[in-house]
């Protein structure tokens, strides 16, 4: 019971009201079901985002629990190397998909 | 028997700090690269969290022989920063930044079978495999990265 209403307020909190990218059909994951709807679009960006997320942790190899984690908690230098590189470019990624084209929701 | 065991206990545990932490909402890792926009820092602090315990953890394994359900802990050692390393983490990055989501969650989400969600994962997969082919047929030398390297995260002799 506690679970259900700490996850249900998350979403509520200042900050959070807001989709920072207008990406309608990328779940988020709620118990009493998804806030946004999925789109033909959503789903065509979820593929080709998995498909990289899963190509770019092979070559390499670490994603952010192994690089950004483990890693970096025994101050590996190409953990700490790497994790700069996925937190750049994923926040570029961000800021051209939500700032530059999209214009959030 | 054991050790599969402890795996899902650890699964588990770990499935339930990325829910609480709100990881596994594509929204709330955006909104943290969003460093432009309102910027969310709190999955910096949960970063921060896990890194506390991570190194509270580590330093007591290694005054450890050996793990509980193992021959040895299974350490990286490599050391050298290469392109490979550099490009596989920028594609990484633009994925993550695109829906939101990295291995972890995204394998957690999977039970909401939310359509985008199992579409990521499905694709993940194919990329993983790919990834895995061209660098196997890049390198020539399987000697040097075994594969089961990574086939072992719970450590098997």
């Amino acid at each position: 019971m506690r679970f259900t209403r700490m996850v249900e307020t998350r979403p509520r909190r200042p900050g959070q009201d807001r989709m920072p990218v207008s990406l309608r059909g990328v779940p988020v994951v709620n118990p009493h079901g998804p806030s946004i709807q999925p789109t033909p679009r959503g789903w065509l960006i979820s593929a080709v985002a998995g498909v990289l997320v899963g190509f770019g942790s092979q070559l390499g190899n670490g994603c952010t629990s192994g690089h950004g984690m483990c890693g970096i908690g025994k101050l590996s230098k190409r953990s700490i190397v790497s994790t700069m590189t996925f937190v750049a470019t994923g926040a570029l990624t961000v800021f051209v998909t939500s700032h530059l084209f999209g214009g959030g929701r | 028997m054991k050790r599969n065991l402890a795996a899902l206990g650890c699964g588990m545990l770990f499935a339930i700090g990325l829910c609480l932490s709100g990881m596994t909402q594509p929204s709330k890792v955006m909104g943290f690269l969003d460093f432009a926009g309102r910027w969310d820092a709190s999955l910096a602090c949960v970063m921060a969290g896990a890194l506390l315990v991570y190194a509270a953890a580590a330093r007591w394994a290694r005054s450890v022989p050996r793990p509980r359900f193992s021959a040895s802990f299974h350490i990286p050692t490599r050391k050298e920063v290469d392109a490979p390393l550099v490009v596989g983490g920028a594609i990484f990055g633009v994925g993550w930044g695109l829906a939101g989501y990295c291995p972890g969650p995204a394998l957690t989400s999977l039970a909401s079978l939310a359509p985008s969600t199992v579409i990521f994962v499905g694709s993940m997969a194919t990329g993983i495999l790919v990834g895995r082919a061209s660098l196997a047929a890049v390198d020539g030398e399987p000697d040097k990265q075994p594969p089961p390297k990574h086939a072992d995260a719970i450590g098997r002799p």
